[in-house]
């Protein structure tokens, strides 16, 4: 039985076609992946499912649920299917639940108001729910006071109360690390046992690997390659999908062992934190040039704290850090998570980097010389930070620190922000340039996938 | 009557700028100071502006001009003292965000020296709500002036000042409300240009 | 939780003591101001000019202690004032903190009158305006805000008197004699507050509608009113409420100015009436009585703050 079916869907901002055309049909238990990088108009298909595109976009086509035309309807009608025959899972789950109101209000009240229970039976469904996801003691909790996988729950056990039969989920393994990631994915798969249907747009490829289904690659709203998932993922036909699939970090190749140079910075034994709080304790490192270290572990733990105290920011609590002599005072450098906020918001790029460059009196062609190195344009310059994209941004600053001569780089989750195939273009660079110019690299990051491919040299703060 | 009243803009708006000079300098300067230094010099700074801070702004200014009543160089010295701390809030506030971000430490790593700092990153991020803070401290002076001469513990008459002027022709509402308007009018015009000269209704 | 609540006490209690300070300080200050002889000045007021004598000064100047050195003075009159003495008033004789107990109560009459009136307008327009940003309700009440915010309190009370006591002869110009003097003062002073408390309301509302967990209540199924009534009108109140704090520092001012205006027989006009006729003493205590209502006022609303705020319940 077709459940959800979508004829010829565009979607326009104003004149311009963001999205389409696009058709599909989900059978009931069936599964649909959209696969694709930011901005390929993954989340249009389910806003414009929804009927919550934001103000100057407006779709096109034919959308039908259970058999029954809905993209006509008032608005009104539409919402009605909300929570009753569409549920939505929000692409941020801390962000969709309400910051004030406990976590069990937030499920018991979709009984109460949407699956119309008496609110004492309201509250035992709500309790048993939380017992089956695994959220005994989240009742009380705030959604400031969950996990990122708690809250992912929660927002899921809220959407799904009203026991809808289609479920939409916008990029629901976002920032989940691998094994909270396999237990959203379960809950899907019971929700298909029961007959449900599943629309979910993701850039993660592992998450089409683990789901059965049809999947369908976007690229900049267009329709690349669409098939069953075990063809396309196995035998890609467009190179889109291809350098997609590649960019996946289980696909890559794994890094060659690189040799190293004499000693950088050691480490004895310390303790790193804020303020009095001791984050990470008891920790010893040797750097040597042209060594590649990654840093791994769930946030929170301490990995940027540890960053900062290489890079001089604070002091450890306890043990000390030792300088080769030949470490200049500016010889260690940092890439930053959100590569905006690392360089000047209201003065060009150029204006940065000539002030870094006369500062050292590094001639102005070597910058160039650089920027051209890592393909970058030299128009980039006259632009603001916030008019740049991260992936050139990131590579820019790269460049702001090559032209100091740097001997050491710490490098804090520089490609979380960026798209699949920018993200492994970048670590790839990173990597080229800390063997040829043998300088000392330490990447944290929260993927141990990552971690593993860009070097053997791990360090997870979680063990 | 123009005459007066215009003589009154004339002092209002002269207070105004002078209390703006020298509440804004300052104010500003230690803010930087306290978001850059943090520490000791932060809390020394902001208990002394919490000192300031302890009466509502008026009442202090209130008190200070009642030290020698129709004084205009009390009057003067209050607004500058209550309004300093405007500045220094707002400075402190947004200098500390600004050099918490990554920029700084960016900046600091590639050695780019304090001077530096200020003009590229601090500079534009303060300058412009600066500008709000002051158009609205020299509304709050103006008006200051105006109610102060109003209960008659501000300048004095004969000086022409509106809030004077009003309590002058307060006994005359009845015969001649146009009178009485005609500061009331002159006060709001000016306090509303402020306010709209930086397009808003509230402070940063 | 316990602890915070407690920092936050102390900090009242700090400021409660920069409070005391300052108005000791400046009263003190304003004694060894008075032109001339301070004590034919205080014994003119007292007696009347044409009573008094170099006697009569010189009795004022042994009971107050005039004749000794500037900081064994100071010592002296902060003392006094930390053993919450207040003196007597220097112009009707009387001890002061029992004049200021009987205005007390006027003032917070007004007060409250106040605050109930900002609200009154300012939910209402603020919700309504946050609902349709941009509508036209929004934009006559920004228009409107804007130019009630450029109006001092005086101003608007002249301006009020003359509308609705001169012209419309609704309510009486001045004093206390029932409810109806009430409502003018009242009316100034609450629509200076809801000329900027609405848009924060409406604002806050604003904010709050374009939350993605106001979208995602809705796409769980909620209804709108289920939605407006749980989720969005609860959390912005939140913002609402911490700015009513805010606005208490104009509160205490628009009641020293606007009960001036309308001869309101509260604190505020006690305050003004004094530093008119030198009475010191009546000076400290009316500016130490506001200035410790603002600190009581300030607590209140921390508390509240808290209350509402389950999450600092939690940490």
């Amino acid at each position: 039985m077709i459940v959800i079916q979508v004829k010829a869907l565009y979607v326009f901002a104003e004149n311009n076609c963001l999205l389409g055309p696009i058709s599909f049909e989900i059978q009931s238990g069936g599964v649909l992946i959209v696969m694709g990088e930011t901005g390929a108009g993954k989340s249009l298909i389910i806003q414009a499912i929804l009927g919550t595109l934001p103000e100057p976009l407006c779709a096109e086509g034919e959308i039908f649920v259970n058999g029954r035309r809905i993209d006509d309807l008032a608005h009104a009608e539409r919402t009605n299917l909300w929570g009753r025959e569409i549920a939505c899972l929000p692409q941020e789950p801390w962000c969709a639940l309400n910051p004030l109101m406990a976590s069990w209000r937030q499920v018991a009240e979709t009984y109460r108001y949407v699956a119309n229970r008496a609110s004492r039976a309201a509250r035992s469904e709500t309790e048993k729910r939380f017992l089956a996801l695994g959220l005994n003691s989240a009742e009380p909790r705030l959604p400031g006071q969950l996990s990122g996988g708690m809250a992912q729950r929660v927002a899921f056990a809220a959407a799904t109360a009203g026991q809808a039969p289609i479920l939409l989920a916008d990029e629901p393994t976002k920032g989940l690390d691998s094994d909270r990631q396999a237990r959203v994915l379960n809950l899907f798969e019971h929700e298909r046992s029961i007959g449900g249907a599943l629309l979910t747009v993701t850039h993660d490829a592992s998450v089409a690997k683990a789901l059965d289904g049809d999947i369908i690659v976007l690229r900049q709203g267009q329709v690349v390659e669409r098939g069953q998932t075990e063809n396309v993922l196995v035998n890609p036909k467009a190179d889109y999908t291809k350098s997609l699939l590649a960019a996946d970090p289980a696909a890559w190749p794994k890094a060659p062992t690189v040799e190293h140079g004499e000693i950088l910075l050691i480490a004895e034994n310390i303790a790193v934190g804020r303020g009095s709080q001791i984050l990470v304790d008891e920790f010893s490192l040797t750097l040597h040039a042209g060594e590649r270290v990654a840093i791994c572990g769930p946030s929170g733990i301490g990995k940027s704290t540890l960053l900062d105290t290489f890079a001089g920011s604070i002091k450890p609590i306890r043990g000390y850090i030792k300088r080769a002599e030949e470490l200049e005072l500016y010889s260690v450098q940092k890439l930053y998570q959100d590569p905006p906020t690392a360089f000047p918001k209201y003065i060009s790029l150029g204006r940065n980097l000539r002030d870094v460059a006369n500062l050292h009196r590094v001639p102005w062609e070597r910058v160039l010389a650089y920027l051209d190195a890592l393909s970058l344009h030299q128009n980039l310059l006259q632009r603001r930070a916030d008019e740049v994209s991260g992936g050139e941004l990131q590579r820019l600053s790269i460049a702001r620190a090559l032209t100091i001569n740097p001997k050491v780089l710490l490098a804090d989750e520089p490609t979380s922000r960026l798209d699949p195939i920018t993200q492994k273009d970048t670590l790839d660079l990173i990597a080229r340039i800390s063997s040829t110019e043998s300088i000392a690299v330490v990447l944290v990051t929260h993927s141990t996938e990552i971690a593993k491919k860009w070097t053997d040299n791990i360090v997870d703060l979680a063990n | 009557m123009a005459a007066r009243l215009l003589s009154g803009a004339q002092l209002s708006l002269s207070l105004a700028v002078l209390s703006i000079l020298t509440a804004g300098i300052p104010g500003t300067l230690l803010g930087i100071l306290a978001a850059w230094f943090g520490g000791l010099t932060d809390r020394i700074l902001t208990s002394f502006a919490d000192a300031v801070l302890a009466l509502p702004g008026l009442l202090l200014v209130l008190m200070l001009a009642a030290i020698s009543p129709g004084s205009w160089w009390a009057l003067y010295a209050g607004i500058s003292l209550t309004l300093w701390v405007e500045y220094f809030r707002y400075t402190r506030q947004r200098a500390r965000i600004t050099l918490s971000e990554p920029a700084i430490e960016a900046s600091r790593l590639l050695g780019l020296p304090w001077h530096l700092i200020v003009l590229r990153h601090l500079a534009p991020e303060i300058g412009p709500g600066l500008l709000t803070v002051a158009a609205f401290g020299a509304a709050t002076a103006v008006t200051a002036v105006a109610a102060l001469g109003f209960v008659s513990v501000g300048v004095r008459p004969p000086t022409a000042e509106w809030g004077v002027m009003m309590t002058e022709l307060l006994p005359y509402w009845r015969e001649a409300p146009f009178l009485i308007l005609q500061p009331i009018i002159c006060l709001v015009v000016t306090v509303l240009s402020l306010h709209l000269s930086v397009g808003g209704l509230r402070k940063p | 939780m316990l602890k915070s609540l407690f920092i936050a006490l102390a900090q009242r209690g700090l400021q409660a003591f920069f409070v005391a300070v300052i108005v000791g300080v400046v009263s003190f200050a304003m004694m060894q101001a008075l032109p001339g002889d301070a004590a034919f000045r205080i014994a003119a007021g007292r007696y009347g000019y044409d009573m008094m004598d170099a006697a009569a000064a010189e009795a004022v100047r042994l009971e107050l202690g005039l004749n000794r050195p500037f900081l064994v003075q100071l010592r002296d009159w902060l003392w006094t004032l930390a053993q919450f003495d207040l003196g007597e008033s220097f112009v009707y004789g009387g001890p002061v903190s029992q004049k200021i107990a009987t205005q007390l109560g006027f003032s917070l009459l007004l007060a409250a009158g106040a605050v109930i009136t900002s609200l009154l307008f300012a939910l209402p327009i603020g919700i309504a305006a946050g609902l349709s940003p941009g509508g036209v309700i929004d934009r006559i009440s920004l228009a409107v805000s804007i130019l009630l915010r450029a109006i001092p309190a005086f101003a608007l009370g002249i301006v009020l008197v003359l509308i609705f006591s001169v012209q419309l002869k609704l309510f009486p110009v001045a004093g206390f004699r029932g409810f109806s003097y009430l409502i003018l003062p009242s009316l100034t002073l609450g629509l200076g507050l809801a000329a900027v408390s609405n848009r924060v309301v409406r604002d806050a509302v604003v904010e709050a509608m374009s939350t993605e967990w106001r979208l995602f209540a809705r796409t769980k199924g909620l209804s709108a009113n289920v939605t407006m009534r749980r989720h969005v009108l609860r959390n912005a109140s939140l913002p609402v409420v911490t700015y009513v704090g805010v606005q208490m520092a104009y509160l205490v001012e628009g009641v020293v100015i606007v009960e001036t205006v309308f001869a309101w027989p509260g604190i505020g006009h006690a305050l003004v009436h004094a530093i008119f006729a030198r009475d010191i003493a009546m000076v400290q205590g009316t500016a130490l009585t506001l200035g410790l209502i603002y600190v009581v006022l300030n607590l209140v609303i921390d508390i509240t703050c808290r209350g509402i705020d389950p999450r600092s319940q939690m940490t």
